[in-house]
Protein backbone atom coordinates (compact mmCIF):
# COMPACT_ATOMS: atom_id res chain seq x y z
CA UNK A 1 0.00 0.00 0.00
CA UNK A 2 1.40 3.37 -1.17
CA UNK A 3 1.14 6.04 2.13
CA UNK A 4 0.98 9.35 0.73
CA UNK A 5 -0.72 12.49 2.39
CA UNK A 6 -2.10 15.58 0.32
CA UNK A 7 -0.96 17.93 2.29
CA UNK A 8 2.83 16.75 2.77
CA UNK A 9 5.08 18.84 1.04
CA UNK A 10 7.23 15.88 -0.20
CA UNK A 11 10.42 17.86 -1.67
CA UNK A 12 12.77 16.39 -3.93
CA UNK A 13 16.06 17.34 -2.16
CA UNK A 14 16.43 15.53 1.21
CA UNK A 15 15.85 17.20 4.65
CA UNK A 16 17.29 15.03 6.85
CA UNK A 17 20.51 12.61 7.07
CA UNK A 18 19.77 8.55 7.01
CA UNK A 19 21.41 8.82 10.51
CA UNK A 20 18.66 11.34 11.46
CA UNK A 21 16.43 8.92 9.86
CA UNK A 22 17.38 6.16 11.62
CA UNK A 23 17.77 7.97 15.29
CA UNK A 24 13.93 8.90 14.41
CA UNK A 25 13.25 5.47 13.87
CA UNK A 26 14.39 4.65 17.28
CA UNK A 27 13.01 7.47 18.71
CA UNK A 28 9.24 7.20 17.57
CA UNK A 29 9.15 3.34 18.73
CA UNK A 30 7.59 3.71 21.98
CA UNK A 31 5.09 6.61 20.36
CA UNK A 32 3.91 4.14 17.80
CA UNK A 33 3.28 0.97 20.42
CA UNK A 34 1.13 2.75 22.18
CA UNK A 35 -0.90 5.16 19.39
CA UNK A 36 -1.14 1.63 17.96
CA UNK A 37 -2.45 0.04 21.44
CA UNK A 38 -4.99 2.88 21.42
CA UNK A 39 -6.60 2.28 18.34
CA UNK A 40 -6.68 -1.34 18.52
CA UNK A 41 -6.74 -1.63 22.27
CA UNK A 42 -5.01 -5.23 22.07
CA UNK A 43 -1.20 -5.54 23.09
CA UNK A 44 -0.32 -8.05 20.97
CA UNK A 45 -2.11 -6.72 17.68
CA UNK A 46 -0.82 -3.14 18.40
CA UNK A 47 2.65 -4.83 18.49
CA UNK A 48 2.05 -6.44 15.10
CA UNK A 49 0.65 -2.75 13.65
CA UNK A 50 4.04 -1.34 15.20
CA UNK A 51 5.84 -3.95 13.73
CA UNK A 52 4.32 -3.54 10.02
CA UNK A 53 4.79 0.25 10.36
CA UNK A 54 8.18 0.03 11.51
CA UNK A 55 9.51 -2.10 8.71
CA UNK A 56 7.29 0.06 6.39
CA UNK A 57 9.19 2.88 7.20
CA UNK A 58 12.14 0.91 6.83
CA UNK A 59 11.91 0.50 3.55
CA UNK A 60 11.02 4.14 2.69
CA UNK A 61 13.98 5.40 4.37
CA UNK A 62 14.21 7.75 1.17
CA UNK A 63 10.74 8.88 2.08
CA UNK A 64 11.29 9.74 5.67
CA UNK A 65 14.48 11.56 4.41
CA UNK A 66 12.22 13.88 2.48
CA UNK A 67 9.28 14.24 4.18
CA UNK A 68 8.76 17.80 6.07
CA UNK A 69 6.48 15.77 8.93
CA UNK A 70 7.69 12.41 9.63
CA UNK A 71 5.67 11.84 12.66
CA UNK A 72 2.44 12.80 10.44
CA UNK A 73 3.51 9.80 7.84
CA UNK A 74 4.61 7.69 10.50
CA UNK A 75 0.89 8.08 11.91
CA UNK A 76 -0.68 7.63 9.01
CA UNK A 77 1.82 4.48 7.87
CA UNK A 78 0.62 2.71 11.76
CA UNK A 79 -3.07 3.88 11.68
CA UNK A 80 -3.47 2.17 8.52
CA UNK A 81 -1.48 -0.92 9.29
CA UNK A 82 -3.76 -1.28 12.98
CA UNK A 83 -6.58 -1.07 10.31
CA UNK A 84 -5.59 -4.22 8.55
CA UNK A 85 -3.92 -5.51 11.62
CA UNK A 86 -7.52 -5.38 12.92
CA UNK A 87 -9.67 -6.72 9.96
CA UNK A 88 -7.52 -9.88 9.65
CA UNK A 89 -7.81 -10.63 13.48
CA UNK A 90 -10.21 -13.06 14.98
CA UNK A 91 -13.46 -11.02 16.13
CA UNK A 92 -12.37 -11.38 19.88
CA UNK A 93 -8.98 -12.58 20.80
CA UNK A 94 -7.71 -13.26 24.15
CA UNK A 95 -6.14 -10.01 26.14
CA UNK A 96 -3.02 -9.91 27.90
CA UNK A 97 -4.05 -8.21 31.26
CA UNK A 98 -0.64 -5.92 31.10
CA UNK A 99 -1.36 -2.26 30.45
CA UNK A 100 -3.18 -1.37 33.44
CA UNK A 101 -3.66 -0.82 37.68
CA UNK A 102 -7.06 -1.84 37.43
CA UNK A 103 -6.46 -4.89 35.26
CA UNK A 104 -10.27 -5.78 35.52
CA UNK A 105 -11.48 -2.33 34.02
CA UNK A 106 -9.15 -2.46 31.51
CA UNK A 107 -9.45 -5.46 30.29
CA UNK A 108 -13.48 -4.84 30.15
CA UNK A 109 -12.61 -1.33 28.32
CA UNK A 110 -10.19 -3.32 25.52
CA UNK A 111 -13.17 -5.77 25.11
CA UNK A 112 -15.82 -3.04 24.89
CA UNK A 113 -13.91 -1.62 22.51
CA UNK A 114 -13.59 -4.91 20.33
CA UNK A 115 -16.69 -4.89 19.69
CA UNK A 116 -17.07 -2.12 18.18
CA UNK A 117 -15.87 -1.91 14.10
CA UNK A 118 -12.34 -0.97 13.36
CA UNK A 119 -12.63 2.48 12.19
CA UNK A 120 -14.95 3.12 15.38
CA UNK A 121 -12.09 2.17 17.19
CA UNK A 122 -9.28 3.39 15.28
CA UNK A 123 -11.27 7.16 15.54
CA UNK A 124 -11.67 6.92 18.98
CA UNK A 125 -8.22 6.40 19.44
CA UNK A 126 -7.24 8.78 17.61
CA UNK A 127 -8.87 11.33 19.37
CA UNK A 128 -8.37 10.26 22.81
CA UNK A 129 -4.96 9.04 22.60
CA UNK A 130 -3.77 11.73 20.01
CA UNK A 131 -5.43 14.38 20.49
CA UNK A 132 -6.21 15.30 17.04
CA UNK A 133 -8.14 17.68 14.80
CA UNK A 134 -11.29 16.44 13.10
CA UNK A 135 -8.91 17.41 9.56
CA UNK A 136 -5.76 15.49 10.61
CA UNK A 137 -8.02 12.59 10.99
CA UNK A 138 -9.97 12.97 8.11
CA UNK A 139 -6.55 13.31 6.37
CA UNK A 140 -5.10 9.79 7.94
CA UNK A 141 -8.64 7.90 7.29
CA UNK A 142 -9.23 9.50 3.87
CA UNK A 143 -12.58 10.46 4.39
CA UNK A 144 -14.23 13.98 4.63
CA UNK A 145 -14.18 16.40 7.64
CA UNK A 146 -18.25 15.61 8.38
CA UNK A 147 -17.71 11.85 7.83
CA UNK A 148 -15.49 12.45 11.37
CA UNK A 149 -17.70 13.99 13.33
CA UNK A 150 -20.81 11.68 12.26
CA UNK A 151 -19.06 8.42 12.95
CA UNK A 152 -17.11 10.07 16.47
CA UNK A 153 -20.41 10.45 17.81
CA UNK A 154 -21.73 7.05 16.60
CA UNK A 155 -18.80 5.15 17.85
CA UNK A 156 -18.99 7.23 21.38
CA UNK A 157 -22.62 5.88 21.88
CA UNK A 158 -21.25 2.66 20.37
CA UNK A 159 -18.94 1.78 23.00
CA UNK A 160 -21.76 3.46 25.60
CA UNK A 161 -24.14 1.04 24.80
CA UNK A 162 -21.64 -1.87 24.54
CA UNK A 163 -20.51 -0.58 28.63
CA UNK A 164 -24.00 -0.10 29.69
CA UNK A 165 -25.10 -4.06 28.42
CA UNK B 1 -18.20 10.54 27.48
CA UNK B 2 -19.23 13.22 29.74
CA UNK B 3 -22.04 11.11 31.52
CA UNK B 4 -19.25 8.86 33.23
CA UNK B 5 -17.93 10.30 36.73
CA UNK B 6 -15.25 7.83 36.30
CA UNK B 7 -14.37 7.88 32.91
CA UNK B 8 -12.89 4.35 31.56
CA UNK B 9 -12.22 5.05 28.32
CA UNK B 10 -10.21 7.86 28.70
CA UNK B 11 -8.81 6.02 31.13
CA UNK B 12 -7.39 3.28 29.42
CA UNK B 13 -6.07 5.39 26.58
CA UNK B 14 -3.90 7.60 29.70
CA UNK B 15 -2.94 4.22 30.02
CA UNK B 16 -1.48 3.34 27.05
CA UNK B 17 0.46 6.56 27.26
CA UNK B 18 3.09 4.79 29.46
CA UNK B 19 2.33 0.93 28.35
CA UNK B 20 5.48 -0.81 28.33
CA UNK B 21 6.80 -1.34 25.35
CA UNK B 22 7.54 -4.82 24.03
CA UNK B 23 11.50 -5.83 23.80
CA UNK B 24 10.45 -7.54 20.42
CA UNK B 25 9.39 -4.04 19.07
CA UNK B 26 12.49 -2.45 20.22
CA UNK B 27 14.57 -4.97 17.43
CA UNK B 28 11.72 -4.75 15.12
CA UNK B 29 13.23 -2.85 11.89
CA UNK B 30 16.64 -4.77 12.21
CA UNK B 31 15.11 -8.04 12.64
CA UNK B 32 13.72 -7.19 9.75
CA UNK B 33 16.36 -6.20 7.67
CA UNK B 34 17.89 -8.89 8.70
CA UNK B 35 15.17 -11.73 8.34
CA UNK B 36 14.94 -10.17 4.41
CA UNK B 37 18.63 -10.55 4.20
CA UNK B 38 18.42 -14.22 5.27
CA UNK B 39 15.28 -15.71 4.52
CA UNK B 40 15.39 -15.79 0.64
CA UNK B 41 18.33 -17.71 0.29
CA UNK B 42 16.88 -19.94 3.62
CA UNK B 43 13.96 -20.14 1.78
CA UNK B 44 14.84 -21.17 -1.44
CA UNK B 45 17.43 -23.62 0.02
CA UNK B 46 14.54 -25.52 1.91
CA UNK B 47 12.21 -25.46 -0.83
CA UNK B 48 14.64 -26.79 -2.90
CA UNK B 49 16.03 -29.86 -0.95
CA UNK B 50 11.40 -30.50 -0.40
CA UNK B 51 11.80 -30.51 -4.43
CA UNK B 52 14.76 -32.78 -4.30
CA UNK B 53 13.34 -35.55 -1.61
CA UNK B 54 10.26 -35.55 -3.68
CA UNK B 55 11.63 -35.65 -7.13
CA UNK B 56 13.51 -38.94 -5.47
CA UNK B 57 11.21 -40.60 -3.75
CA UNK B 58 8.48 -40.76 -6.51
CA UNK B 59 9.04 -43.35 -8.37
CA UNK B 60 9.12 -42.97 -12.39
CA UNK B 61 7.66 -45.24 -14.57
CA UNK B 62 10.45 -46.93 -15.73
CA UNK B 63 10.89 -48.13 -12.34
CA UNK B 64 8.08 -50.11 -12.48
CA UNK B 65 7.46 -51.40 -16.22
CA UNK B 66 4.66 -54.29 -15.23
CA UNK B 67 2.75 -52.31 -13.12
CA UNK B 68 -0.44 -53.98 -14.16
CA UNK B 69 -2.86 -51.37 -12.81
CA UNK B 70 -1.46 -48.76 -15.66
CA UNK B 71 -0.73 -51.03 -18.12
CA UNK B 72 -4.33 -52.44 -18.02
CA UNK B 73 -6.37 -48.89 -17.92
CA UNK B 74 -3.37 -47.78 -21.31
CA UNK B 75 -4.86 -50.92 -22.83
CA UNK B 76 -8.47 -50.55 -21.88
CA UNK B 77 -8.20 -46.82 -23.34
CA UNK B 78 -6.17 -48.08 -26.51
CA UNK B 79 -9.43 -50.69 -27.02
CA UNK B 80 -12.02 -47.67 -27.08
CA UNK B 81 -9.89 -45.66 -29.61
CA UNK B 82 -8.73 -48.40 -31.79
CA UNK B 83 -12.05 -51.29 -32.63
CA UNK B 84 -9.33 -54.02 -34.50
CA UNK B 85 -8.12 -54.32 -30.27
CA UNK B 86 -9.39 -57.79 -29.29
CA UNK B 87 -10.06 -58.40 -25.20
CA UNK B 88 -7.37 -61.37 -25.39
CA UNK B 89 -4.73 -58.24 -25.54
CA UNK B 90 -6.16 -57.38 -22.27
CA UNK B 91 -5.80 -60.92 -20.59
CA UNK B 92 -2.39 -61.29 -21.70
CA UNK B 93 -0.88 -58.16 -20.27
CA UNK B 94 -2.94 -58.90 -17.26
CA UNK B 95 -0.67 -62.04 -17.00
CA UNK B 96 1.99 -60.50 -17.76
CA UNK B 97 1.90 -57.98 -14.97
CA UNK B 98 1.18 -60.86 -12.55
CA UNK B 99 -2.16 -60.01 -11.61
CA UNK B 100 -4.19 -62.83 -13.05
Amino acid sequence: MEISLASEKVTTTSVRTVAEVDQLLRDVRPWLYRLALAVTAHPEIAEDAAQDALIRANRSRHKLMAVTEPRAWLRTVVVRCALTRIQRAPPFPDIPPEISQDPLESIAVQQTLQKLSAHDRVLLGLVHFEGLTYSEIAEIMAIPVGTVASRLHSARQAFREEWNK
Amino acid sequence: MNNFDHDPLQTFYDECQFARVPDSLILGARKDSLRSRLMTPLAGLFLGSILGCLLLAIPGRDDHPLNPSTTLSLCRRQMRSTPQARPDHVIRIQVEGGNA
